[in-house]
């Protein structure tokens, strides 16, 4: 994969916080323009840490290593300038519950204006208008609500996209971005997140949205990337035995009812020697204490690939 | 763990317990062991008049030097502080017990009875505390007894709204329904479970309370409405020093910084109690 | 339009109730408020032909009820009867000085507010950090001295003793400074804990989270989503803050001789006056009401939900 295709490279990135736990390690992730990368995972396992530090926004005093770029800049040690800078111009933000993300004290369409002003582009209520409309919001109930408390869930998170893409940044950050919302505008928000030319990255725990749009599955366990592959690949045929257990877990219908993975993840403020998920893994061996393998599939045994 | 947290505490300190707050009944016991002790440590006459001795400065023999009469200000100081801190636990205590029983009367008692008592905590709670405490004793008169009806006067509401919230919490919780379901008559309920709860959640505030009222009865008594002379009383001793400012200011300084040592602790306490939260 | 009624109704109830029940501050007067007056004013025991004719002076003769009705007759039109302690009409006495007060305490209010928000907020953004540290120290420390000792402390120490800046006492805007400064400052100390709690939810909250990763600096934020949302959290607190400041005012209108009602009011209470007290009273409570219901309202001006009845 050459510089010039990727849009956002992640090398051996490691997050401590203060306290200690470690949230992230070494982690490596390609996003390719154009395309939409699904970041998996239980709560806990580092997905939110992975858009925060992306984003330059971890919490003063936390340890960062390894290598963030987003397109040709590299991110991490920037100055606060230069995060903000790339902030407004090269990444756009989609957030988990919009109730919560905007401002219950200000309209809707100066949600989405002000997202312009962060970008440097002015836009009116004309321009701003016409952009919700583009993602399926009717301008009638535009006019006729304006406050954030008065839309659905479904059509204030399309304000949300649309403020995040205002200034049509190449890459999108959505951090489970359908959790909040019914399964019908959950669907509607995947479409529209994934109809746009830019490159997306979407961070879930839900298998469905991933299957719906994701071109490439990274699964996330314990800070660690423990298979990454073609979404259809590793969603229909996982070969690590996590990604296994994951797809297990989900809903899918009434013949398969789900079977929930037995223990919990490590307490992060702990470094256990090899595989993380060697206290629940089914297929663990002796070996699985010495550190996995660097490859697209983490594990000393996994499944072998289906034909 | 929140990732996106603007910052986060250092969990580290917490576990060393560097952070542990002390109990604020601690702090009044201390206090008030401190206070009652003092003037019988510090000797003195409060009253004792020496006029050949007046206005001098700090010696040996008066360690914070005496005033208009000659009378040894340490002495006055420490005996008015002592007069001050025990009318405020009155005024605390008054208030805290009163406040107690009518806010969980008023959460107790059905329909019009209980919302009748609820109004009428309303009412007092609207109520500017320290003027109409001066009007109050304005009309009973000076004198810290009726201070302390004053006080207790304009302070109970508070107390009666938060056990109010804090009883009607408990009554519609587990414990209370599954005892009248059981057939325990209500009055054994709200006496036997509601009360001692709703009291051990307000002591902590009421505690904390005691400090400030000091610096309100304080301030009554610069007004003149306080203990009387020649009875000792910092506020009074504070306003009798202005006139002596060049000459003495030993005067206004002890007795003002008798009342920062005073209320020092509660307010550093009040810094790791949570605030009372009050949902208007 | 109806919500408007219904406030008006409440408040002309609050105001009868609270009238009525400061008139019966007479009642507790013990014995007989004629000869505790005169008394007060001759420093002797009176002669009962003397309190016969005091009472009758006073309009003591006549029974309650009556007496409460005249009064609260004359108080809508801003009559408060006559002061027992000096020959004159309450109303003369007193309305001259309310605009005094007035000005002190809106001065001490306007500066605690400020300072308390400016404080809080620092102390959130920089919490932990030496900043927020020396405030908490220098809050905690400030908050043990009453607004009235600081005052004493200020004036003799600073002012008479070392000769810096003066004491005015003509009530005007200018003269309100030194003490209304003193007075903010007290009261902005036991707010600042408060609006740092305020803010430190606020900084963490997803409103402020997702702006700044949409790449807004710091300052933006703070203006356009900290700032409001404080200050709409905190405005219940203004509103309770000031039955606090009414007394606190009060009292350092003595410290600083100020011509105001506070002083006139505290000056009654040693004479005994009570027309004086009830009259003073019942404007404090109206005020205190005035007050937390004015901050409603801002709150129902800034924040939509509660417009739309779903907050």
């Amino acid at each position: 994969m050459n510089a010039e295709d990727s849009v956002l490279t992640i090398r051996g990135l490691t997050v401590t916080y203060p306290d200690g736990s470690r949230a992230l390690r070494g982690v490596d992730l390609d996003v390719r323009a154009g395309s939409c990368l699904a970041v998996l995972g239980e709560s806990g396992c580092g997905k939110s840490t992975l858009l925060a530090a992306v984003l330059g926004l971890l919490p003063r005093h936390t340890r960062v290593a390894g290598s963030v770029r987003i397109g040709d800049a590299e991110q991490v040690g920037s100055s606060e300038r230069a995060l903000r800078q790339m902030r407004r111009t090269r990444l756009g933000f989609v957030p988990q519950d919009p109730f919560a993300a905007v401002d219950p004290l200000r309209p809707v369409l100066h949600h989405v204006r002000f997202a312009a002003r962060a970008g440097r582009r002015r836009i009116d209520a004309v321009a701003a208008t016409a952009r919700l409309a583009e993602l399926g919001v009717d301008p009638d109930v535009i006019a006729a609500r304006r406050w954030p408390h008065q839309w659905s869930g479904g059509m204030l998170q399309r304000a949300c996209i649309a403020a995040a893409t205002v200034a049509n940044p190449p890459l999108l950050l959505a951090d489970e971005p359908t959790s909040a919302l019914d399964p019908d505008a959950a669907a509607s928000i995947l479409r529209a997140l994934r109809t746009r030319s830019g490159s997306l990255v979407l961070v879930t725990h839900d298998l469905h949205a991933a299957a719906q749009v994701a071109d490439e599955v990274a699964v996330l366990y314990a800070g660690h990337v423990v298979e990454r592959g073609p979404a259809a690949q590793v969603l229909s045929a996982p070969r690590h035995p996590y990604t296994v257990a994951l797809l297990a877990a989900t809903p899918r219908g009434a013949e398969t009812p789900p079977r929930a993975l037995p223990g919990a993840p490590p307490d992060p403020r702990t470094d256990p020697p090899g595989c993380a998920f060697r206290s629940r893994c089914p297929r663990a061996q002796d070996d699985c204490t010495l550190p996995p393998p660097a490859a697209a599939v983490a594990c000393h045994h996994p499944e072998p690939p289906h034909r | 763990m929140n990732a996106f947290a603007f910052d986060r505490d250092r969990l580290g300190l917490r576990r060393l317990g560097l952070r542990r707050p002390v109990s604020p009944a601690l702090i009044v016991l201390a206090v008030l062991v401190i206070v009652t002790l003092a003037p019988a440590v510090v000797g003195g006459d409060p009253l004792n008049q020496e006029l050949t001795n007046a206005l001098q400065g700090p010696s040996p023999h008066h360690l914070l030097g005496t005033d208009e009469y000659g009378r040894d200000v340490l002495a006055r100081v420490v005996h008015g502080t002592r007069t001050s801190v025990y009318a405020s636990l009155a005024v605390v205590g008054i208030a805290l017990l009163g406040g107690i029983v009518i806010g969980s009367l008023a959460a107790a008692v059905p329909s019009h009875g209980g919302r009748t008592i609820s109004l009428l905590t309303d009412f007092f709670l609207g109520i500017p505390g320290v003027i109409v405490a001066i009007a109050i004793v304005g009309a009973l008169g000076p004198g810290t007894r009726n201070l302390i009806v004053a006080f207790a006067i304009t302070g109970w509401a508070w107390y009666a709204r938060l056990a109010e919230e804090h009883a009607r919490q408990l009554l519609s919780g587990r414990v209370v329904t599954v005892a009248r379901v059981s057939g325990v008559p209500a009055w054994r309920c709200v006496s036997g479970h509601v009360i001692p709860h709703v009291f051990r959640r307000l002591l902590v505030v009421a505690c904390l309370d005691v400090g400030w009222v000091v610096l309100a009865i304080a301030g009554l008594g610069y007004l003149g409405l306080g203990a009387q002379p020649p009875a000792p009383e910092l506020g009074q001793m504070i306003s009798d020093g202005q006139g002596y400012v060049l000459q003495a200011p030993w005067m206004i300084l002890a007795p003002a910084g008798a009342l920062m040592l005073v209320v020092l602790p509660f307010v550093a306490a009040g810094e790791r109690v949570h605030g009372r939260v009050l949902r208007v | 339009m109806r919500a408007a009624l219904r406030w008006v109704a409440a408040f002309a109830a609050l105001v009868l109730a609270s009238a009525v029940a400061v008139f019966c501050l007479q009642l507790l007067v013990p014995g007989d408020p004629a000869a505790t007056i005169l008394s007060t004013q001759l420093g002797r025991q009176p002669s009962q032909a003397e309190i016969v004719a005091e009472r009758a002076q006073l309009g003591l003769n006549q029974p309650f009820p009556t007496r409460l009705w005249h009064w609260i007759e004359g108080a809508t039109h801003g009559d408060f009867g006559r002061s027992w302690a000096t020959p004159g009409n309450v109303g003369s006495l007193i309305w001259p000085r309310i605009e005094a007060t007035v000005r002190l305490g809106l001065v001490a209010l306007t500066l605690a507010v400020v300072l308390a928000l400016a404080g809080g907020i620092v102390a959130a953004l920089f919490r932990d950090r030496t900043a927020d540290r020396l405030l908490r120290v220098v809050v905690t420390v400030l908050a043990c001295i009453p607004a009235f000792v600081l005052g004493v402390l200020v004036i003799q120490f600073v002012v008479v003793d070392a000769h810096i800046g003066q004491v005015l006492t003509d009530g005007s805007w200018r003269a309100a400074l030194l003490p209304g400064a003193l007075l903010g400052v007290t009261i902005a100390c036991y707010w600042v804990r408060v609006v740092r709690a305020i803010a430190l939810d606020v900084l963490n909250s997803d409103v402020v989270r997702t702006a700044r990763a949409r790449g807004a600096s710091w300052p933006t934020v703070i203006r356009a989503h900290v700032l409001p949302r404080v200050v709409l959290e905190f405005l219940p607190y203004v509103g309770l803050g000031i039955g606090s400041i009414i007394g606190a005012t009060a009292v350092m209108e003595v410290v600083f001789s100020w011509p105001g009602i506070g002083a006139y009011a505290a000056q009654a209470a040693v004479r005994r006056d009570m027309p004086v007290l009830q009259a003073v009273v019942l404007l404090s409570i109206i005020t205190f009401r005035l007050g937390t219901d004015a901050m409603r309202g801002v709150g129902w001006i800034l924040d939509p939900r509660r417009r739309s009845g779903t907050a």
